[in-house]
């Protein structure tokens, strides 16, 4: 049997197939909610068999980032919405990112613990495994006496406890934050404590390995600050037994992991990052602040994505304290170089001006000419350069989540000296906190917390519950949503934010939508609920502009 | 009714009539296939739940599975893995403990670019000792060995050492006469060849301050110059005027020297200052002609504001030498102004005598993180005799430039001056002060 397609004998037939082959697939529909959404966590990973390692250079990154990568990517993206984010907008937990603070607030305790599950090194004599005493990040690999190995890293001469105490408070704040961080312990010790281990070996900084001596330790500890009576201070960062495979970068995906499915250029967690690197003044924010781990699980084995290396937070640049230009600009813009060139030094930037107190354990850091929207890491990053007011909307609620007591806790954390220190930090995050509130929550209409009680549409004016503004006017339109066809159908009845009749007379399963519009028609939000037996549930969000 | 009779309507409907079954089996064929194309095309419509989307789009995916790639230039980079590595290296050849293949600087300014390779070994004995060497030539046959032994494991104990051994042969050494009156156009070139082992020890009671000693052997070799276009120096001047002309002698020198430095950042001083005081003495070996004492006085300061985007450079400096009247100073170590750190408007070398003042300013800011830009004003003058240094009777120049920078420290330089006798373009691997 064969079939021949006589074109000419019968053209109205030949059309009439090619248009019903054409759109067959419209049959079939996509619906936009599914019964569980709004997802809370991604299903479990696909094992992974095996993923290699990779390197990064930070020349490379850095010339290739700062001539092209972050913006170009944007430039042609334009202007995208988040990916991996659930239908109210909200980025479920996954191998990235787990909601903790925000959404489930965490007691003082936790936040002061921070990731900590097993604790500093332990009492007693540690082996020396490896040493870097000289460039950045200086430390050693040490092994406590329960196996567990850690990196002991210190301060800076000049600076004493400002890059212990950054790591410290860094890497807390990461962690309730949502991202996965390693452990981090203050730890004080004598060098007594210290012992070589059989192999030990120095790294030098071209990345060479030689013979590690006693000499070598003596040297390492005779550049770093120490306090008579509780000995050498250091940042114990927890190392994670688990295969290194390398720094995740800020766009596209891993080839190796079939769980990598989102361009990380348009991953939500990674674009809400910038707000908090604004925030805590991380402007070292690169892939080589980054880690991918092969973890195992559960039998299951999987790729986790580490942030790590918080020792360039708040006024700290590891070996000295920030550059006051640091968080202010790229290291190379055009529009300010040729400024300043032909303007003979005339042109003054910004951070020039900027007043930093005098405090070596805090470095530079301050919050009066700290704005949100003009914090600039080293060099651009394409998740960074491709957010959206959705990305920094979600962000800036992480970050107003925490109040000034819970701010001051985690920073006491770092056992400073001076009691201006903590002072000084506790009250430029708070400021900062607000400034990003006020930025990002102006950029949409800043609603949060929908649920329906009593028949009731309720929320949250967020910039009215941190004292933005007084109050808002709003508007509501009602409709019946068809989750297969999509469309909205205006519905007559409807008095406020209490559900119109005719949604409650619906069957279970059925949708209504309601539109909410602040005083500039162009913010809007659209709220999607779902009649479910026990009552309605808020199943979506869509803000205008650039929606979730 | 049939699927026959179905399709038959269909035909109907169309306005034709099908042929046969033929036709009819294959409109079935193609509406069948339409169903299944929609079935496959909406594979999302066939999933209940976003988790189970989710995982399909990871299955998709796994089929297409590739390692990751790294790229050949990381390991071949890995020397630099560190942030300020690349410019240790271009500047020092440091960087590689081991052989450097390539590394630039370090020979006498006006015999071009030099490079060659160097070793360095920044862990001997335990860790106590450093040791490091470097050959450098450039394309006008000019070239340089040196070797450097240091122990910084003394540092713990508030001292220091410093064991150096250098050859260097320079074939286009300029020379314009001795005085502050010299002309542009007695300008010669004369080759200087000479090696030289000294030992610098002292202690460092406290970090700012160095207080120490140096002892050391010099042997000078002079010949006739090879600059293109300029006349060897023993066919303009005889050794009335450039004493040393005809007979070179070695040199037994020894010395103190006092230096504060508590500037922030050696390499690249946006604040603090450097004093130095130095008393050399040359003691002439083979002649008994060429006794002296140098001394040297070198301050700097610098004063930056608006948070250390603009600074102010402020350098002095005085060489000043001390014999006995029938003892004179060899031309070839007489103090001189002009080169890229002194009277910049000026040929390197211009002025030489036996003593000279010099005085600058500087005023730098940033134009991006790693590079400053620089306005700069000099002024000074050689003068044969101790009494004649003044501030009378001043050379000037003045000009700008463009310092490049990484992690703060300065690691190459592009000067211009002026000054009366023309410009001068200077690129050069080092600081100005």
């Amino acid at each position: 049997m064969c079939f021949s397609w006589r074109t000419s004998k019968w053209p109205r037939l030949q059309t009439a197939l090619t248009l019903w082959l054409a759109l067959c697939p419209l049959l079939v529909r996509a619906q936009r909610f599914y019964p569980d959404d709004p997802l809370e966590k991604e299903p479990p990973p696909i094992p992974v068999q095996d993923a290699t390692t990779r390197r990064l250079n930070v020349y490379m990154e850095m010339f290739g980032h700062t001539f092209s990568d972050g913006r170009k990517l944007a430039a042609e993206n334009g202007g995208i919405p988040a990916q991996a984010v659930n239908t109210l907008g909200e980025v479920p937990d996954n191998t990235w990112f787990h909601n903790r603070h925000s959404r489930r607030r965490m007691s003082l305790e936790e936040l002061r613990r921070g990731p900590a599950a097993e604790g500093p090194p332990a009492e007693g004599a540690w082996t020396v495994l490896a040493a870097k005493p000289e460039g950045v990040n200086r430390g050693v690999l040490i092994q406590d006496g329960r196996g567990r190995w850690y990196y002991l890293e210190v301060d800076p001469f000049d600076h004493p406890e400002m890059t212990t105490g950054a790591e410290v408070i860094g890497s807390k704040f990461f962690y309730a934050l949502g991202y996965n961080v390693p452990e981090v312990h203050l730890v004080y010790f004598n060098p007594d404590r210290l012992a070589l281990g059989r192999n030990a070996f120095l790294l030098t900084r071209s990345g060479k390995r030689r013979e590690l001596t006693a000499l070598h330790i003596k040297e390492f500890l005779r550049l770093a600050p120490r306090e008579p009576a509780k000995g050498y201070r250091a940042a114990a960062t927890r190392v994670i037994e688990a295969k290194e495979l390398g720094p995740f970068r800020f766009s596209g995906t891993r080839s190796d992991d079939p769980n990598d499915i989102v361009p990380h250029e348009h991953r939500r967690d990674l674009r809400g990052l910038f707000v908090f690197c604004a925030w805590l003044g991380h402007h070292d924010m690169n892939a080589l602040s980054t880690m991918d781990y092969l973890v195992e699980e559960g039998g299951v084995r999987f790729v986790r994505h580490y942030l790590r290396d918080f020792s360039r937070v708040l006024g700290s640049d590891n070996v000295d304290a920030k550059q006051p230009r640091d968080g202010y600009e790229y290291l190379f813009s055009w529009d300010t170089a040729w400024k300043r060139v032909l303007s003979v030094g005339l042109y003054v930037p910004k951070w020039a001006r900027a007043e930093f107190p005098d405090l070596p354990e805090v470095g530079r850091f301050e919050s009066t000419m700290f704005e949100p929207e003009a914090f600039r890491c080293r060099y651009p990053l394409p998740a960074f350069e491709n957010r959206q007011p959705g990305d920094t909307f979600w962000a800036a609620r992480q970050v107003m989540a925490f109040t000034d007591e819970e701010i001051a806790a985690i920073v006491q954390t770092a056992h400073y000296t001076d009691p201006e220190s903590p002072q000084h930090l506790v009250r430029c995050l708070a400021e900062r906190r607000d400034k990003i509130g006020r930025a990002y929550f102006s950029q949409v209409l800043p609603l949060d917390d929908f649920r329906v009680e009593n028949n009731k549409l309720l929320f949250t004016d967020l910039e009215v519950k941190h004292g933005f503004r007084s109050g808002r006017d709003l508007t509501v339109e009602w409709f019946q949503f068809d989750n297969t066809s999509e469309t909205l159908t205006p519905l007559r009845d409807t008095d406020g934010f209490s559900l119109p009749e005719s949604a409650l007379r619906s069957a279970p399963g059925s949708y209504s939508a309601v539109k909410i519009t602040g005083e500039t028609p162009e913010k809007t939000v659209m709220v999607y609920l779902r009649h479910e037996s026990g009552g309605f549930h808020v199943v979506g969000l869509e803000w205008t502009p650039h929606g979730p | 009714m049939s699927l026959t009779g179905v399709l038959r309507c269909c035909f109907a409907l169309l306005g034709r009539s099908p042929a046969g079954n033929a036709d009819c089996i294959g409109l079935f064929a193609l509406l069948a296939a339409g169903l299944i194309a929609a079935c496959f095309s909406s594979a999302a419509a066939q999933t209940t739940s976003r988790a189970q989307q989710i995982q399909q789009t990871r299955l998709q995916k796994v089929p297409h599975l590739q390692p990751e790639r790294e790229s050949k230039w990381v390991e071949r980079l890995k020397t630099f893995s560190e942030p300020g590595s690349i410019a240790r290296f271009l500047k020092t050849g440091e960087g590689r403990d081991g052989f450097t293949p390539l590394a630039f600087g370090g020979t006498r300014s006006g015999h071009g670019w030099s490079f060659g390779p160097g070793y360095s070994r920044r862990y001997l004995l335990g860790g106590r000792a450093q040791f490091s060497s470097r050959a450098r030539v450039t394309v006008t046959e000019a070239y340089l060995l040196d070797a450097k032994l240091t122990l910084p494991w003394l540092e713990n104990h508030h001292t220091f050492l410093e064991l150096v051994g250098k050859h260097e042969d320079s074939p286009r050494m300029d020379y314009f006469g001795s005085g502050p009156d010299s002309q542009e156009r007695d300008r010669s070139s004369y080759r200087l060849e000479d090696t030289n082992f000294d030992l610098t020890a002292g202690v460092r009671p406290f970090r700012p301050l160095k207080l120490g000693g140096t002892v050391g052997y010099l042997m000078v070799n002079t010949g006739p110059g090879k600059r293109p276009g300029y006349p060897s120096t023993d066919e303009v001047f005889d050794p009335q005027q450039a004493p040393g002309l005809d007979r070179q002698t070695n040199f037994l020198r020894y010395g103190s020297f006092l230096q504060l430095d508590w500037r922030d950042f050696p390499e690249g001083a946006r604040s603090g200052g450097n004093y130095a005081v130095r008393m050399v003495y040359y003691d002439d070996r083979k002649l008994g002609q060429h006794d002296y004492y140098l001394l040297d006085l070198e301050a700097e300061h610098y004063i930056p504001y608006l948070n250390r985007s603009h600074v102010l450079a402020l350098a002095g400096q005085s060489q000043l030498t001390f014999r006995r009247q029938d003892q004179v100073v060899p031309f070839y170590l007489q103090p001189y102004l002009g080169s890229s750190h002194s009277l910049r408007g000026f040929h390197r070398y211009r002025f030489r005598d036996d003593n000279f003042i010099h005085a600058a300013a500087e005023h730098r800011w940033e134009a991006f993180s790693h590079m400053d830009v620089a306005l700069f004003f000099e002024a000074g003058k050689v003068a044969p005799r101790r009494s004649h240094v003044n501030f009378h009777d001043l050379e000037y120049s003045g000009g700008f430039g463009f310092r490049l920078k990484v992690d703060g420290a300065i690691f190459m330089r592009i000067d211009t001056g002026f000054s009366r006798e023309g410009v001068m373009i200077w690129w050069t691997w080092s600081d100005v002060f």
